[in-house]
């Protein structure tokens, strides 16, 4: 049979892989494979002396991955396949490698990585401290409800604050002496009537927001040794101390009531700006200042968690489906979803940007998968990262070498992140 | 009749009589009589005919008594005769054997006819041509009879004087006939010369001969009616002329008359002639001149001495010619056509003239007056038109035009609402007798046809498909009468009546209902499964934040669960196989109600607030002093019982027990929270019983048994109470304490019974597969009765906000269908099937028991009996 | 006050009478009230409520109208039926007493039951006869078929020849006959008078058998035998009038009129009566059957396009169809079975004949040499012609049916006939089984396609393309595989080895992540169609109630069609397999055989 022809121009913004944009005829069902094997022997004899690796690439044609034969793609986006196509090509990311994993005793259901330590909570309301190498260095008891969420507030060299919010309607701020490896429990954040879903930090680390089942969205300081205790007078303070410890109570700065359901994601996406999802379908932007509604986007399934990338300034979310979805908040017309990405097969539990690419994210499902997305294939992910043997509850990849994983079979999952060359 | 038979006779006779001397006389007669007798076969006459032959038959036989002696004697003399030829010469073998031959013969005939003579008649009939000689000989025998009868009926008739004479000139003629006869046809020469020798002797007695032929004649007229014996007749008389005119210049020498010349033997003389003179006899040669004459004589052989006058008589060649084919049986008439058509004398049709031996009587000719008479007074009643002369009726039906025009119907009296009969099936592919291979029989479709042959009609093709290489090999179809004749009964027998054939396809019937995709959200995938339980799962209930679930199963624990996750986060065990299980919808205690065999447990999961949790357990530490006590029936039914604070029951989370008398089967709270109502199906009157919470008080709302309860429900409103038992539900007015309505629910048995959050729709499936949609303000019928499953279906539950409704069955499959309910009253619920999800397996014939939707998200969780709940999202 | 009400004594049970009731009323027997049924076309109804129609009895019963029974007493017949009874006690006691002229005056008074208005009542127009003339004329053919000696007494038999010949003489002059079909029960003949299609089955060549009589009572065929006698002589009177014919129809060398001769032997009255199919008959108005030319211009009563246009090509196919024999000579051989034959090329304006020395009425010898085509049964023939095709004889029905003159390879002197199709079956139902033959039939291209087929088997390149294709897969997978299995390798490498438990367990989870490129999920193509049929299910149940059982049968009865479809689809495939089989055996031998002689 006549093999159609199309006509194609590489193109590329890494330069150093740049090569002539003389179109070229190749066959209409050619898939990446070929597209490599021709771009490296073009680039091959681009090169003056001819000695070079061979390197993957990926091509985006209309900025989306070519993953299926050339002509399905377009005709998939009924694009004509006269005229010449540009078919731009990045280094393909590689991929990240299985590093460690790191035994619990329970469920891990939070997990946040900060330079150095992982910092995760589980559902026998116990935290763990561990170093990324892997090795355990604190187990800390406290909370009287499985823990749902943590987060690092701050670290330098030897302190480290971090919060846990958990079941128990509370939310706890700690100090970690790293020299010392001794914590105490600075605050509990009272105030929330039903289990916490979620905390988030501010990215200056004065407040955290936390989301709970009692479809509250309240925002507490995060400073640890804040004024606010002088200007306490001492029967409280005492009061405090007698009732709780040695830690004392802390109280929300602002209570934000508007969601229906449980409120089970709240970021940051500005220094005054909260970004929340709920189990009610919506998405929320609030002013942290005034608790102001700023903005709501109405989904069709109740969201299980979301994450808003400063670099490409969208929100991606997790809900109640196999879909990961991705939100422009700021966006105010067109569809409200901007793609869908389709592999998982059961319920997304939670979703992280990668802190240094703005295309690049991972998912974690019940499906016992973690996947490696960029936002540009829809389609297919990047990479699957497989090794939990049960439903994947907590991910993050706020390290960028670091993708971790927790989940239901009582494991913390460690993958190495490589970074792309050029970087 | 009578007439016309009448003068047909007379016309007969005439013909008879005119064209008489003719031989095809009879044959020309035959055709006319054929078709005179053609209308009637008259098979009768046959044999009326038997008798008078009879009886003419023995008269024959006397009569040739009477004629025996004369014959013989000519015989004798015949045979001397052959001796005389013997003694006079042995040597010539051929004469005395001929002539003795033809002696014999004529003997023979004699001697036989009298007992053959009737039996021919019926004889020649059948023989027909197949062997002439025989047949002329038969002929002959008869002809020689015939003309026996004659000469007898002539002495008979004649006077006793000149009796000899005449006797002679008859016997004469007699043997001139009997010649002839044996002659067949009558050639004239032969007789001649055969007469040559006594010719004279009957030109003397011409007169007499005159009379008698005229006599002959009248014999003929009366007595011969039968056409053969009508040709012999006319033959003779015939013959006699020809004789007389020939005869006239003849002249008889010897007047001895007809005596036997032997008389005359040792005479000189032979007789006497004219004038009285002797004859003498001729001088005898002796043996030798005889011989020399025999020498010399080139005819010698041919010459034969005349008895009567001792002359020799040279024989003519035709005569010698007939004796020799006498002789060797031949017939003697050499140009006669032995091979010629055969007319039948004697046959089956009957003449106007019958064959009879004795002559008709005169009066048969006179026509007869009376008929006369009769035909007369026939005509004239004809004339007047009294009597029809018959039509002939038409043997087949006259056709014409019956219809004036093609489609133009003319009014008539007809058959009620007529209904055409229905044409036969056109035939199909497989009845052609070169069919395609396919339709053709293999052999299991052969054997299961043949196997049918009980019941014919429910085979496929009522033949079997046969395949035939050529046209002309194809045979008649053998049951092609049958059907023939059975299109005929079905015709005339089978009672018809008009069919609607409907054109419509099967999808037509489908409602149309609009797609489930356009009704989004409904739970759609398996999404989460909740294991943990070692038993089956009988019910299920959900926080009514909807964060957590609490199952009960038969492995005698209550099991509290996360929902977003599917975490177990507690157990509790309840002592006894959990039949029904229910969170208080009172969001400000965190309260369970968990029926455990006799038991009823208030369980607080010490989930969700805390703040709820400890004020529940304050509520419930210790009881209320009871300030009204109760009925004795009461008591007997349920004890209150409270758990103390410092037992391990309480830190399982078990604060009151309630103990029944009976199993309970289901617990339900009051839309509040306050109140429970408990249903226990032994317990006859009191088998439902209704607690309150606050005052640790229960009551027993109906004293009569209304039937065995299945389950009970509050209305989430007004204050309405509704009764399941097993036919039909009864709603109760708790205010009013009285029954409101009888909802009716066709069906065996209830299993279980849901109301929607609207509060006047209410769901109830049955056992027996049903799903009722009661409509309350409707009527008391099902507003709609679903048929979505195929087996018992055990649950049913209504969407708090979504309007969507579920069902279980044991089919292990759930399905989700979404029911609208409007709000204007004039609109009907909508429903439209969603999903149909099959997750569970079936443990020995229990699949799913309960279904419940999750109270905010269109979530949908259903516990089965493999030990695990599951959620579809 | 009013009347009080009886049961039954108005509607469903007052209209019905069952039979003894309607034998009581009339007063006459059964056997006398059958055969005046069956004169008078009177049948049984189905009440609509059997219970209420025998008023109150369930039993089944034979129910008339009772509006028909009444109808039925005022036949002037009935009074004959009596007179005939009366008539043939006497005539039994005359025939006991030999009283033999008695018996002969009887005879003659026996009536002739008056069958005209009967006609004319049953069929109040000539078109209802027309539709009516089915089982006529079956049965009368039937009865033409049937030996005069036997149990039909004779005058039927000839009375029915006479007139199915004389119809089949109409259809000729008419050049009505649109439809032939061979099949094994008998010839199928399709007429279409008057815009009414007749239909009627002509019986192959009868031979007597006992078998052929049992169970069949044949005083009631002869019931109907006296009125389709009476009927079919209308019809052919006012169908002869309608060409301008005399009727009866007189036809040289032909005598079904007199019985005694034809008496003798059955194969002189066959050859006579064809014989007589092969002449023309003598027509009043000379010419008038050449008015062919009747245009299709007009229909004023169709308004859209195609259906007009359709009506146009039907008319031109007719059209065709009349004259598709025409200037065709043809030649019958002996064994051939002529009458059909004849019958349709004569409807079919060809020419026709036979040898002269075995049949009577041949037009033209063998040795003619203008002769174009010749049917043959037998697969040789001493003497062939050139100047003519010899074919068997199922091509000339072939041909009529499909309203051409087909090719005739295939119906050569000892050629494998193509299955004979039955033109009956055109009005098709939806998922019901075609041979290709047929589809062949309405579209050229299957022609084609089965042509090769049946001339050589294809070789099945789609197989080998999917097989292909499969082997790559698994290349691939395997590939796949390999990968996973380095890594792991790399794995087990570097596990350190001398650790506790935990640290054992934590290395197995280890060793067990793994990283996979991401793949496209393709997207099930049969998903809709799924979700449509499982819809399409859970709406199955909704229907209501009173359709529910309707429903159920309509689509077992579709199951059922679908399955015998399917079925005999199968058994096709299988055969054609057998045969290309068989060929292919057959060019192996063929080869084997040229190699050895090489």
């Amino acid at each position: 049979m006549a093999v159609a022809q199309l006509e194609i121009r590489f193109i590329t913004k890494q330069q150093q892989y740049a090569v002539p944009d003389t179109p070229f005829s190749v066959a209409a069902h050619i898939s990446c494979i070929e597209l490599n094997s021709l771009l490296n022997e073009l680039l091959k004899e681009s090169r003056l002396d001819g000695k070079w690796q061979s390197v993957e690439f990926d091509f985006l044609v209309l900025n989306e991955f070519l993953r299926v034969p050339l002509l399905e793609h377009l005709e998939e986006r009924s694009i004509p396949s006269e005229g010449t196509i540009d078919v731009e090509y990045v280094e393909r990311h590689p991929a990240p490698e299985p590093q460690d994993c790191l035994l619990h005793d329970d469920w891990v259901s939070a997990v946040q990585v900060k330079d150095k330590w992982i910092l995760t909570g589980c559902y026998d309301n116990t935290l763990h401290l561990w170093s990324t190498k892997g090795k355990h260095s604190l187990t800390i008891p406290g909370h009287s409800g499985p823990i749902k969420s943590v987060a690092w507030v701050a670290s330098d060299g030897q302190v480290a604050t971090f919060v846990s919010a958990s079941h128990d309607q509370t939310a706890m701020l700690w100090e970690w002496n790293i020299t010392s490896n001794a914590v105490e429990c600075v605050h509990v954040c009272r105030g929330h009537e039903r289990g916490l879903e979620c905390v988030g930090v501010s990215p200056n680390g004065h407040l955290m927001a936390t989301g709970s089942w009692d479809t509250l969205l309240k925002i507490w300081s995060a400073a640890i040794h804040e004024s606010s205790s002088e200007e306490q007078d001492e029967t409280s303070a005492k009061r405090i101390k007698m009732e709780h410890g040695k830690s004392q109570v802390r109280t929300p700065l602002l209570t934000v009531k508007g969601h229906k359901e449980a409120v089970s994601a709240a970021i940051w996406t500005d220094v005054n700006e909260i970004c929340t999802a709920s189990w009610d379908h919506t998405l929320r932007l609030w002013d942290a200042e005034l608790g102001g509604l700023k903005h709501e986007i109405v989904g069709n399934k109740s969201f299980f968690d979301a994450d808003w990338s400063p670099l490409n300034r969208t929100v991606v979310t997790a809900s109640a489906d196999r879909h990961v979805r991705l939100y422009d908040p700021r966006s105010r017309e067109g569809s409200l979803v901007k793609s869908t990405f389709t592999s998982h097969t059961q319920w997304v539990q939670s979703v992280r940007w990668s802190t240094t690419e703005e295309n690049l994210f991972i998912s974690a499902s019940y499906d016992q998968q973690v996947k490696l997305w960029d936002s540009r294939s829809p389609k297919a992910p990047l990479y699957d990262l497989s090794g939990h043997e049960d439903k994947v509850l907590c991910c993050d990849w706020s390290k960028p070498e670091l993708m971790v994983s927790g989940g239901a079979d009582n494991t913390l999952r460690i993958f190495k992140a490589k970074n792309s060359s050029n970087k | 009749m009578g007439v016309e038979d009448r003068d047909r006779k007379t016309s007969n006779s005439l013909k008879i009589t005119e064209d008489g001397n003719s031989s095809e006389f009879t044959t020309k007669k035959q055709p006319s009589k054929r078709k005179l007798s053609v209308e009637k076969v008259k098979v009768p006459d046959i044999e009326d005919k038997d008798p008078d032959h009879e009886v003419n038959f023995d008269k024959d036989e006397n009569l040739f008594g009477t004629f025996e002696n004369e014959n013989d004697s000519s015989d004798e003399d015949g045979d001397d005769q052959a001796s005389n030829f013997d003694s006079g010469s042995e040597d010539e073998p051929i004469f005395g054997t001929s002539d003795g031959e033809s002696e014999d013969l004529s003997f023979e005939d004699d001697s036989e006819d009298a007992n053959e003579s009737h039996s021919e008649n019926d004889e020649t009939k059948p023989n027909g041509v197949e062997s002439s000689s025989k047949a002329d000989d038969n002929k002959l025998k008869r002809f020689s009879k015939r003309f026996q009868n004659v000469t007898s009926i002539s002495n008979k008739q004649d006077s006793g004087d000149g009796q000899f004479k005449t006797m002679d000139s008859n016997s004469k003629k007699a043997k001139s006939k009997k010649r002839k006869s044996t002659g067949g046809r009558f050639v004239k020469p032969d007789t001649e010369s055969v007469l040559c020798g006594e010719t004279e002797k009957e030109k003397s007695d011409e007169s007499e001969d005159e009379q008698d032929t005229e006599r002959g004649v009248g014999e003929v007229k009366d007595d011969d009616v039968m056409p053969n014996k009508i040709v012999l007749e006319k033959k003779k008389e015939y013959d006699e002329y020809e004789e007389d005119d020939t005869s006239d210049e003849e002249d008889i020498r010897n007047t001895v008359g007809n005596i036997p010349m032997n008389w005359y033997d040792d005479y000189p003389h032979v007789g006497y002639d004219w004038e009285g003179k002797k004859i003498i006899k001729p001088p005898k040669g002796d043996e030798l001149d005889n011989f020399l004459k025999k020498m010399e004589d080139p005819n010698f052989w041919r010459t034969v001495k005349d008895p009567q006058t001792g002359q020799d008589v040279i024989l003519c060649d035709a005569d010698a010619e007939l004796i020799q084919r006498l002789q060797n049986h031949k017939i003697p008439d050499s140009d006669f056509n032995e091979y010629g058509p055969w007319i039948e004398w004697f046959s089956s049709e009957v003449m106007k003239t019958p064959l009879r031996k004795f002559p008709d009587q005169k009066r048969s000719f006179i026509p007869s007056k009376d008929e006369a008479r009769q035909v007369g007074r026939i005509v004239h009643a004809i004339k007047m038109g009294w009597i029809k002369p018959r039509v002939e009726k038409p043997k087949e039906p006259q056709f014409y035009m019956l219809w004036e025009g093609d489609d133009t119907a003319e009014h008539l009296r007809r058959i009620h609402n007529h209904i055409p009969a229905p044409k036969r099936n056109p035939p199909n592919h497989a009845e052609s007798y070169n069919p395609p291979p396919e339709y053709l029989f293999d052999e299991k479709e052969l054997k299961q046809w043949k196997n049918m042959k009980r019941t014919p009609s429910q085979r496929k093709v009522h033949f079997i498909p046969k395949k035939y290489a050529s046209l002309r090999e194809v045979p008649f179809y053998d049951r092609y009468v049958q059907e023939r004749f059975m299109r005929c009964l079905d015709l005339y027998l089978c009672p018809r009546a008009i069919k609607m054939r409907l054109l419509i396809q099967p999808e037509d019937l489908v409602p149309k209902l609009p797609s489930p995709k356009d009704l989004q959200p409904f739970p759609t995938t398996l999404a989460l499964v909740y294991k943990g339980h070692t038993n089956m799962v009988r019910c299920i209930t959900v926080e009514p934040k909807g964060q957590y679930l609490a199952s009960g199963s038969d492995d005698l624990t209550v099991k509290i669960w996360e929902v977003a996750t599917g975490r177990c986060i507690r157990t509790i065990p309840a002592g006894g196989i959990v039949r029904s299980i229910s969170w208080c919808p009172n969001t400000a205690l965190s309260l369970l109600a968990v029926a455990a065999d006799r038991k009823l447990l208030l369980i607080n999961p010490e989930v969700g607030d805390s703040l709820v949790v400890k004020k529940t357990d304050a509520l419930l530490e210790e009881a209320p002093e009871q300030d009204v006590l109760l009925p004795e029936k009461v008591k007997a039914a349920v004890q209150w019982e409270q758990v103390s604070a410092k037992g391990d029951e309480w830190k399982k989370g078990i604060r009151v027990v309630i103990n029944h008398f009976k199993e309970i089967k289901q617990v339900t709270w009051h839309g509040r929270g306050d109140y429970f109502a408990t249903v226990m199906p032994e317990g006859q009157s009191r088998s439902v019983v209704i607690h309150q919470v606050s005052k640790r008080r229960s009551q027993i709302p109906f004293n009569r048994a209304k039937g065995l309860v299945q389950c009970v429900l509050f209305h989430p409103i007004r204050p309405i109470f509704f009764v399941a038992t097993q036919k039909n539900v009864r709603v109760y007015d708790l205010v009013k304490q009285e029954i409101v309505k009888k909802l009716l629910s066709n069906s065996k048995w209830i299993s279980s019974i849901a109301i929607h959050p609207g509060g006047d729709n209410i769901l109830v499936g049955t056992y027996d597969r049903k799903i009722l949609w009661f409509d309350l303000d409707l009527s008391t019928k099902p507003y709609q009765t679903l048929r979505f499953h195929g087996h018992a279906v055990r649950g049913v539950a209504y969407h708090k906000r979504y309007p969507l409704f579920a069902s279980s069955s044991d089919e292990n499959c759930v399905i989700v269908s979404h029911g609208m309910v409007y709000n204007d009253l004039l609109q009907n619920p909508l429903i439209v099937p969603l999903k149909r999800m099959s997750y569970h397996e079936p443990v020995n014939d229990f699949s799913v028991f309960e279904v419940l939707f999750h109270p905010s998200q269109p979530w949908l969780f259903s516990s089965g009996a493999d030990g695990t709940v599951r959620l579809y999202t | 006050m009013g009347k009080m009400k009886k049961k039954y004594e108005s509607g469903e049970g007052a209209r019905y009478i069952t039979r003894n009731r309607a034998l009581k009323y009339l007063q006459l027997t059964l056997k006398d009230f059958r055969r005046l049924c069956i004169l008078k076309g009177i049948y049984p109804r189905e009440p609509k409520n059997r219970k209420r129609a025998q008023k109150g009895d369930t039993s089944i019963r034979t129910l008339y109208y009772k509006k028909d029974i009444q109808f039925l007493s005022h036949e002037p017949n009935i009074w004959k039926l009596r007179e005939l009874k009366v008539i043939y006690k006497k005539m039994c006691r005359a025939k006991s007493l030999k009283e033999k002229d008695d018996v002969v005056k009887y005879r003659d008074r026996i009536p002739l039951l008056k069958l005209d208005h009967i006609v004319k009542e049953r069929y109040p127009t000539f078109i209802d006869a027309l539709r009516d003339l089915d089982d006529c004329l079956t049965l009368l053919f039937l009865f033409a078929a049937f030996p005069k000696t036997g149990k039909v007494p004779e005058k039927y038999v000839t009375f029915s020849r006479r007139l199915t010949v004389e119809f089949m003489h109409y259809v000729i002059a008419a050049k009505a006959l649109r439809k032939v079909f061979i099949s094994i029960k008998g010839y199928y003949f399709q007429a279409e008078i008057k815009g009414q299609s007749v239909t009627w089955i002509v019986p192959h060549q009868f031979v007597i058998d006992r078998g052929h009589y049992m169970d069949v009572d044949f005083q009631v065929m002869l019931n109907f035998v006296d009125f389709y006698q009476v009927l079919l002589g209308f019809v052919n009177f006012r169908l002869y009038h309608s060409l301008n014919m005399t009727y009866p129809p007189t036809f040289p060398g032909y005598s079904a009129v007199d019985s005694e001769k034809n008496l003798v032997d059955e194969e002189v009255y066959a050859s006579e009566r064809i014989a007589s199919l092969n002449v023309d008959l003598a027509r009043v108005g000379g010419s008038v059957g050449e008015d062919e030319e009747e245009g299709i211009d007009e229909f004023p009563m169709i308004e859209d396009q195609e259906q007009l246009e359709e009506l146009k090509k039907k008319a031109e196919q007719v059209k065709t169809q009349k004259r598709l024999f025409k200037g065709l000579k043809i030649f019958i051989n002996r064994e051939v079975p002529r009458e059909p034959l004849v019958f349709v090329i004569r409807c079919l304006g060809g020419q026709v004949s036979w040898s002269k020395t075995t049949f009577i009425g041949a037009t033209f010898d063998e040795s003619d040499e203008t002769i174009t085509h010749q049917i043959v049964d037998r697969p040789m023939v001493d003497k062939q012609y050139i100047s003519r095709y010899y074919v068997q004889p199922q091509w000339v029905f072939d041909s009529v049916n499909a309203c051409e003159l087909l090719p005739v390879e295939k119906y050569f002197i000892g050629a494998v006939l193509p299955p004979h199709l039955s033109p009956f079956q055109s009005e098709h139902k939806l998922d019901q089984y075609m041979p290709p033959e047929e589809l062949a039939l309405q579209d050229p291209e299957m022609a084609k396609q089965l042509d090769e087929v049946s001339g050589d088997e294809s070789s099945e390149p789609g197989e080998d393309d999917i097989e292909g294709g499969s082997c790559d897969e698994d290349d691939g997978e395997v590939e796949s595989d390999q990968e996973s299995d380095e890594k792991m390798k790399q794995n087990v490498e570097d596990v350190e080895e001398g650790m506790d438990e935990l640290e054992k367990e934590r290395q197995r989870k280890k060793n067990m992540m793994s990283v996979k490129a991401g793949k496209v999920v393709p997207a099930d193509p049969y998903a809709s169609k799924k979700q449509e049929r499982e819809d399409y299910r859970l709406r199955v149940t909704m229907i209501r109630n009173k359709h529910r059982k309707l429903y159920h049968s309509m689509v077992k009865g579709q199951k059922k069609r679908k399955t015998e479809a399917w079925l005999l689809r199968k058994k096709r495939t299988r055969y054609e397999e057998e045969q290309s089989q068989k060929r292919k055996e057959q060019r192996r031998e063929q080869i084997l055989a040229q190699a050895e002689a090489s």
